[in-house]
């Protein structure tokens, strides 16, 4: 039976893209949010250098 | 503010452990697993389906966990575990279809079929797509975990149920699919293939789910 | 015994207030009556498929009309301001969701026997000698039906896209149920003993004692606010 290499490579590149497009959404998300955290004045009595 | 530098290096190092199992993992898969006798090499796709199967299994059993969880303790932490690990889980469900249907093209000839294992993984993925968009319908964050933790709860026990209607409905009209890779009938070297992979695979998972967990404590904290 | 007391007030409330409108009963009367027109449309005139096809035909039938009525649970409540006198309701909120889960399985029990009644006319069929296993397996899938289609009836009164959400929320979950019925009402309407089909009606009896133990354990959280 033929080997298919074209059916390999198929599943394990979609693999690598749909798994490497979910890792850079989750490191975008982590950074939005650190920005957002980072321009939100904080609690009354934390100062924050300017 | 629990979320220290200690968290962000474990991280890290999740991922970089993860990155490591993967890389072991195509090793593995490529050249350690020798070629299959029947199937030729195209069955070196089970390196990557079934760990992708099972990290999905596993994250929805922490989504069960998490729930009931939430709903005894109310815990915003579990909530956000819940979330974190249904999001990885629907991605994870994707890749296992898609691998499952690429690796059936050339072993049955269809790019689908009403194959038991097949169909339940696809109702499981329609049922945690769901979850994720109960939570995207929802504004008011509370109601939004309280719901989705009993979603939840009704998804992962009716798992069983899918899974042993899918088995008898697909058995009774067809023979059983010719995939089967059961551990018991491996040869070693292929074992130790799919061990490793599922490890790797299972770093991966947990790697996302930290992230996860991060970048939402952070919109808390923001919203809060 | 007052949660049964709380359970049956519930279902006689809604019992009484769609005896006196005859509002969903008569539109999915209706609605039955054209999903019989399309699935004949949908068929052809060829008998012998439409035999074949008929378990399956049965309970599209009912999922659909289901869905549609269902999907209306709360929405009397939620329409006239009356999901607070829900939640403020003193006393086991569990009873809420056995009343209207009872209220809601005579419902589509009604809805299912007319459906019959126009399957044996449109399609010439004779449903009679069946009867009793035909019995069995609707009132155990309609049941599995209406515990979680309750349940998330609540879940999604108070989300947006509530018409497109409550169908894709409760059809995967009710996959079991599906195949478990129409395997099930093939065999009885085959002639076959129930006991042919002994392992699907476990299924379903399984299915309907976790969905309905679910549904009395979670409804409080729904309700909550």
């Amino acid at each position: 039976m033929p080997d298919h290499w074209g059916f390999v490579g198929a599943a394990y590149g979609l693999a690598a893209i749909v798994l490497g497009g979910y890792w850079r959404r989750l490191v975008r998300l982590e950074r939005e949010a650190t920005a957002a955290r980072h321009r939100r004045p904080g609690p009354p009595g934390s100062a924050r250098p300017r | 503010m629990w979320f220290s530098t200690a968290d962000r290096r474990l991280t890290r190092v999740l991922g970089w452990l993860a990155a490591l199992g993967l890389v072991a993992g195509l090793a593995m898969g490529f050249c350690i697993a020798p070629r299959e006798v029947t199937q030729g090499n195209v069955q070196r796709i089970m390196y990557l389906h079934v760990p992708t199967a099972w990290v999905a299994y596993l994250a929805f059993m922490i989504v069960l966990v998490a729930s009931v969880v939430y709903l005894f303790t109310r815990s915003v932490a579990a909530d956000r575990l819940a979330q974190a690990s249904a999001e990885a889980g629907v991605v994870f469900t994707g890749v296992t279809i898609a691998a499952g249907s690429i690796w059936g093209k050339p072993t049955w000839g269809i790019w689908w079929t009403w194959d038991a294992r097949l169909t339940s993984v696809a109702v499981l993925f329609v049922m945690y797509l769901g979850y994720l968009l109960l939570r995207e319908m929802i504004d008011d964050r509370e109601r939004a975990a309280r719901y989705c933790a009993v979603l939840g709860i009704v998804a992962a026990l009716d798992v069983p149920l899918v899974h042993l209607s899918v088995f008898w409905w697909r058995t009774l009209h067809q023979p059983p699919s010719v995939m089967t890779p059961g551990p018991v009938s491996l040869p070693s070297a292929m074992l130790a293939a799919l061990l490793v992979n599922v490890l790797a695979f299972t770093l991966l998972y947990t790697y996302f789910v930290a992230k996860r967990l991060s970048s939402l404590r952070r919109e808390h904290e923001a919203i809060a | 015994m007052r949660f049964a007391r709380r359970a049956w007030i519930m279902a006689w409330k809604d019992l009484t207030v769609e005896g006196r409108s005859k509002e969903t009963l008569n539109s999915l009367f209706f609605f039955a009556l054209l999903l019989i027109f399309l699935f004949q449309f949908a068929l052809g005139p060829d008998r012998e498929r439409l035999t074949a096809a008929l378990p399956g035909l049965l309970w599209l039938g009912f999922i659909l009309s289901g869905l549609l009525g269902l999907g209306r649970t709360f929405v009397g409540e939620r329409d006239n301001d009356c999901w607070d006198g829900l939640r403020l309701a003193p006393g086991d909120k569990s009873a809420i969701y056995v009343g209207k889960l009872a209220g809601n399985l005579l419902l589509m029990l009604a809805v299912e026997t007319i459906f019959l009644l126009l399957f044996e006319l449109f399609f010439d069929l004779d449903l009679v000698a069946a009867l009793p296993g035909l019995a069995l397996v609707v009132g155990l899938g309609t049941l599995g039906l209406a515990a979680v289609g309750t349940l998330f009836a609540a879940m999604t009164a108070h989300v947006r896209a509530r018409e497109l959400l409550f169908p894709v929320l409760l059809l995967p979950v009710e996959v079991p149920v599906l195949l478990g019925t129409v395997k099930a009402t093939e065999a009885v309407l085959l002639g076959e003993p129930l006991g042919a089909v002994a392992h699907w009606l476990k299924l379903l009896v399984a299915a309907d004692v976790i969905y309905v133990a679910i549904g009395v354990l979670t409804f409080d959280v729904v309700l909550d606010g």
